[in-house]
């Protein structure tokens, strides 16, 4: 029904012909490339020689040439013109260039004072802190805001909290920025006009894990207890033969319970009535995890996998990302393109998504920013492009 | 008695959603629809309640603030779709309605005669979402996982880790059910307005796993094309930021998140903490050398430091910081209580309560939580008589035959 493996035929372009403009320092990347994933024609302004993060470790083979595995990631898809804004031939180059589009994506570090004089554009703000307020020119670092979110308190060891991989504060602002970006351009439908969106990755990061209504609503501070689940024992990583294993069992479910007591062997520590309460387990993880953690500690991953799902058991190995990429489900799936890189985090049975690798800096400019070859040549011996 | 949802001037008004969804990914996005304007309705039973409803172990189902979070917005209407006419009365319903969103577990919706096709045959433009843990085909698309479990299996909890830790570490949230929720709702935006463009609808299909793989999507690159495979990073994600850490302040169970970006940032932090000028560590090359000990120093300094107003001085300084906020922070935070982003709620049951706001701020055609989360049935008299058109006799024989409960 949707991409198999073998491709469907049809690429399926939902945003076709809305030229969407990125602007700053490349942290509104995720938004960008999840629409570029839509077929919109994504366009990074990045400054003459490019960004740094096509530089930045770790480097990732491309056709193109080796690149930052982060730039070739969130750039898959688009278009890339370089100029310096700040110079006036530059800042006439990023004009006509948003002469031609629809939508801008303005990251931290973006000029955004084009914003007012273009009210037919759909231009979406997305930064660290939000354009106002007190921490409006905060240094905010992917981690930084993180931690202001109040993900991170609920992240790591008691004593030591820890950030969670990849860049989650920007990522998941953007998916909320994209997302705000095809509402407004939705409205746009319907008035004819556009309008500006503030999407603040701190309130994006707050509206996550109940953190706030836990406190507000019970004085409650979640607290930070590793891969522990907050309700659910057992519900955390457990050592085993070979590696580590995660096993949950729904605090609110008896038969859930029943059958996970059953895969142990009917132990003598868990077999009375009482420890079907969810509560009661919690109250008495101890006991709980030092009777599962016997029991897989001498079985292999695979295993212990295998038999708990046969038992509907919520169950997954802790795995590496290769061994994920490679594991059973993610090859009948297809996740990895022949291309040798991931798919995106959605199908649809209108069609196969688009690809194309990250594009070399100003690879577009010719294109995009209407200039000859000789023009071209000008203006990057002046450092314009 | 049902209470007023006005979503007039929003900017998806006019879009209507039947949303199947329990617990967090399909409600997420459709409470963000929601906010947007468009008419969500939120399907349940007396029989089958969206387990969220018990998420605080509790068991009153009108009083959990977990489920109370993330069902602003939404209508209620309950169905059972197990009794003799519920499916027909649920399919009179998509056919009137753009987008169906679901998070069955594999072999429900066809138990139920809800599949595609059948939702299709009704409204042949519908947009349908459909929410997996694993996908809806391979070898192991019935296997159960939940947030916790996928990040396991998908490699995040290998990585979210500190390189010192001997055991995989990770989160208890559910983190995946977020991500999962956010690349539905982009993927059905796109969707409708493919649908303007072409009258067609489609069938949009979300793998838990895969959506969060893209939130590693740089890592998992790396293992695909790079040298190395990746590795956990801890406190130091970004690698030319040296130091970089979470460290303990004076008062326990406090840390502050600090780095330094640059060399501009490593002369700020030493001038904000009194650390003396190391030519050695003018450089990023000459910190990383040195790493333990420059990380040790700046550990020492921010140890004897009141948490209370660290981040603000750091930052007016021009150091990347921030106190890691929790509950209690987020509520007391003032950028936020400056932005207005947290605000008290009123709801039957609950109470006044205060609540994360909308993070689309949309200057023109705002967004906004105009009602708290519904009650099982609180709107059944409104999707009965105006969304379907049924007459009070109509209305009262479905609940008569003890469909709509």
């Amino acid at each position: 029904m949707v991409g198999w493996p073998g491709g469907m035929g049809v690429t399926y372009r939902a945003l076709d012909g809305l030229r969407v403009v990125e602007l700053g320092d490349g942290s509104a990347s995720m938004a960008g490339r999840v629409l570029a994933d839509l077929g919109a024609e994504v366009v990074v302004v990045e400054p003459p020689g490019g960004l740094p993060e096509r530089r930045q470790p770790p480097l990732v083979a491309t056709p193109g040439g080796r690149m930052g595995a982060g730039f070739a990631y969130y750039n898959a898809g688009k278009a890339s013109v370089t100029l310096d804004g700040a110079h006036p031939d530059g800042a006439r180059l990023l004009d006509r260039l948003l002469d031609g589009a629809v939508a801008v994506l303005a990251g931290p570090g973006a000029d955004r004072s084009r914003a007012a004089a273009r009210p037919a554009l759909v231009w979406v703000d997305l930064t660290g802190f939000g354009t106002t307020g007190p921490r409006a020119d905060w240094r905010a670092p992917d981690p930084v805001v993180f931690a202001a979110g109040g993900l991170l308190s609920i992240s790591g060891l008691p004593d030591q909290p820890v950030v969670a991989p990849g860049r989650p504060a920007y990522d998941v602002a953007g998916l909320h920025a994209a997302a705000a970006l095809l509402v407004a351009l939705w409205e746009r439908r319907r008035s004819g006009r556009g309008q500006r969106v503030d999407v603040s990755a701190q309130e994006c990061l707050a509206m996550l894990e109940n953190v706030v209504t836990f406190f507000s609503g019970e004085g409650w501070v979640v607290p930070r207890l590793g891969s522990q689940h907050v309700a659910a024992v057992p519900g955390r990583i457990y050592r085993c033969a070979d590696g580590h294993v995660h096993l949950y069992v729904t605090p609110t479910s008896r038969p859930h319970w029943q059958a996970f007591v059953d895969w142990l062997g009917r132990p003598e520590p868990l077999a009375g009535p009482e420890w079907e309460d969810g509560a009661y387990r919690r109250a008495h993880a101890d006991v709980v995890d030092q009777v599962v953690s016997d029991f897989v500690a001498g079985m292999p991953r695979e295993q212990i996998y295998r038999e708990a799902q046969a038992r509907h058991l919520p169950c997954a190995p802790v795995q590496t990302p290769a061994e994920f990429l490679s594991d059973g489900q993610s090859q009948a799936r297809g996740f990895v393109r022949p291309e040798g890189f991931p798919r995106p985090g959605f199908r649809t049975s209108a069609g196969d998504s688009p690809f194309a690798w990250a594009p070399a800096a100003g690879a577009d400019n010719a294109r995009l920013l209407g200039l000859d070859a000789a023009e071209l040549d000008r203006l990057a011996a002046c450092g314009v492009v | 008695m049902a209470r007023p949802l006005n979503l007039e001037g929003l900017p998806l008004r006019g879009v209507r959603v039947v949303d199947l969804s329990h617990m967090v990914a399909g409600p997420y996005c459709t409470m963000l629809l929601g906010f947007c304007g468009a008419e969500v309705i939120k399907v349940e039973s007396a029989a089958r309640p969206d387990g969220f409803r018990l998420r605080d172990g509790r068991g009153r189902m009108e009083h959990c603030r977990q489920f109370a979070e993330i069902n602003r917005n939404k209508y209620d209407f309950t169905v059972n779709l197990k009794a003799d006419g519920g499916r027909e009365l649920l399919l009179r319903l998509i056919a009137r309605s753009d987008v169906v969103v679901e998070n069955f577990s594999a072999g429900v919706l066809s138990r139920l005669g809800l599949e595609y096709e059948a939702l299709r045959a009704v409204r042949p433009d519908l947009i349908a979402v459909s929410l997996q843990a694993l996908g809806r085909d391979g070898p192991d698309r019935d296997h159960v996982a939940y947030g916790p479990t996928l990040m396991p299996l998908v490699g995040a909890s290998h990585l979210w880790n500190d390189p010192a830790w001997a055991e995989p570490v990770g989160s208890q949230s559910s983190f995946p059910d977020y991500v999962a929720a956010l690349y539905a709702l982009v993927a059905l935006l796109a969707a409708l307005h493919w649908r303007e463009a072409t009258g067609e609808g489609q069938y949009i299909e979300i793998a838990q796993s895969e959506a969060l793989a893209n939130l590693i999507g740089p890592a998992m690159l790396q293992s695909l094309r790079g040298d190395t495979q990746p590795a956990p990073r801890g406190n130091a994600p970004l690698a030319t930021a040296v130091p970089s850490g979470c460290y303990p302040t004076r008062q326990p169970g406090r840390f502050c998140f600090v780095c330094a970006e640059d060399d501009h940032g490593w002369a700020a932090l030493c001038r904000s903490l009194g650390i003396s000028a190391q030519p050695n560590w003018e450089t990023v090359a000459g910190r990383m050398r040195d790493r333990e000990r420059v990380e040790a120093a700046v550990a020492r300094c921010l140890r004897a430091c009141d948490p209370d107003g660290l981040a603000e001085r750091l930052q007016a300084a021009g150091v990347a910081a921030s106190l890691v906020e929790d509950g209690s922070d987020l509520c007391a935070d003032p950028h936020l209580a400056d932005r207005g982003f947290l605000a008290e709620a009123d709801h039957p049951f609950i109470g006044p309560l205060r609540y994360p706001g909308v993070p689309l701020r949309f200057e023109r055609t705002p967004a906004r939580a105009e009602r708290t989360a519904p009650l099982l049935g609180e709107d059944n008299d409104y999707v009965l008589r105006s969304v379907l058109g049924l007459s009070a006799a109509e209305a009262r024989a479905w609940v008569a035959r003890g469909v709509v409960v």
